[in-house]
């Protein structure tokens, strides 16, 4: 398993590109649907209905990216109020709110929680959100079909610090032919395990929100899938959950 | 008289796009085998399924598209078989008469109609 945290500075793609492409798969998935929809074929009502979700769906995908990009352009600029934030409680709000794309995609999202005691951190509710709503946005996309994607929180650091986490559980390799590809890739253009750098723009602005709230986010990469996660800091006022 | 439907093997890992190339390919008579991601392809070659053309997005998670074409091209028994790049980056990959190595047919997602990938595979197995 490999670590990396996620600098919002690194990388030679700029923001703008990687925004872009980015935005062209869903806005070109929303125009080739609209165009079956508006086709002389044979597609029954429920396949219409099918793909009237998927237009809603991923239009409100493609926006929450140009949502998050606007917000992230502004964070210098803009006050971010940090409060103590049950991290239990939004992770839980989250999964509810991406049940009809996790039901779309045949995924299901589960919130561990990894306590013995109570946590809260000290965060933007927002950001803490919007940072939450990428990792899970990015693990439906890259985990396989009928798997579970996992939330957890875990405290870090003797309690000073607090882990949010999204796992998700991507194409399993075997030993022999994972070893095989990797040597072959070294010399590929593109790296053993990394993703497509159309996911770069969404874990860019969870940098920036993350970096806006002090804490930082990374990636642990796995046989089988990878765990996004943001580190921010616990809060020390009295948990009164 | 028994006929065979022409294989087509599509890699594509957004499952509403596979979804909708696969009902096209399947309306328009071919029969359709789906693969998520690079190692999937690539497990389902070596089991014996041998497509007669292959759909493929260059963005996957994991191997990328390149780097499983480069694998095609390594065995005997699949580096004949025609591959078409369906991506939303054509326009940075290649034109019409220069294509990469190993890339038969470019189809650009942002500009084509749903229907391209029919003709395209009508096109190259001459049906």
């Amino acid at each position: 398993m490999n670590e990396f945290r996620v600098d919002s500075a690194g990388g030679n793609v700029s923001p703008i590109i990687a925004a872009a492409h980015e935005l062209k798969s869903p806005i070109a998935l929303v125009r080739q649907l609209s165009l079956m929809l508006n086709s002389d074929d044979d597609i029954s009502d429920s396949e219409k209905k099918l793909m009237l979700n998927q237009i809603q769906l991923t239009s409100e995908r493609a926006l929450r990216l140009t949502s998050d990009l606007t917000k992230s352009s502004r964070l210098e600029d803009a006050m971010f109020s940090l409060e103590p934030i049950n991290p239990i409680e939004l992770c839980k709000e989250i999964a509810y709110e991406l049940k009809p794309l996790m039901d779309m995609h045949s995924k299901s999202l589960k919130v561990k929680e990894r306590k013995k005691h109570s946590l809260l951190l000290i965060g933007n509710r927002d950001l803490l959100r919007r940072i939450v709503m990428n990792f899970a946005d990015n693990a439906i996309h890259y985990s396989d079909e009928n798997k579970i994607i996992e939330m957890a929180i875990t405290s870090l650091n003797k309690g000073s610090t607090i882990r949010l986490s999204v796992r998700d559980y991507g194409p399993a390799m075997k030993k022999d032919y994972m070893d095989k590809i990797r040597s072959k890739l070294e010399k590929s253009p593109q790296n053993f395990g990394a993703r497509p750098q159309s996911s770069g723009i969404g874990l860019y602005v969870s940098s920036k929100f993350a970096e806006a709230m002090n804490g930082n986010i990374g990636v642990l990469r796995h046989r089988d899938g990878a765990t996004f996660y943001v580190d921010l800091h616990a809060s020390s006022q009295l948990s009164i959950i | 008289m028994k006929t065979t439907r022409r294989k087509i093997l599509i890699v594509e890992d957004d499952k509403w796009f596979l979804d909708m190339y696969s009902k096209l390919l399947s309306d328009a008579g071919f029969e359709v085998i789906q693969a998520a991601n690079a190692y999937k392809a690539i497990d389902l070659v070596a089991e014996g399924t041998i497509p007669d053309a292959i759909i493929l997005d260059l963005f996957l998670p994991g191997v990328n598209g390149f780097a499983l074409i480069h694998e095609l091209q390594t065995y005997e028994d699949t580096r004949e078989i025609p591959v078409v790049v369906c991506t939303t980056v054509a326009d940075s990959i290649g034109k019409k008469n220069s294509l990469p190595q190993g890339i038969t047919k470019l189809l650009d997602k942002s500009t084509m109609e749903p229907k391209d990938i029919v003709y395209a595979m009508q096109g190259l197995l001459n049906e």
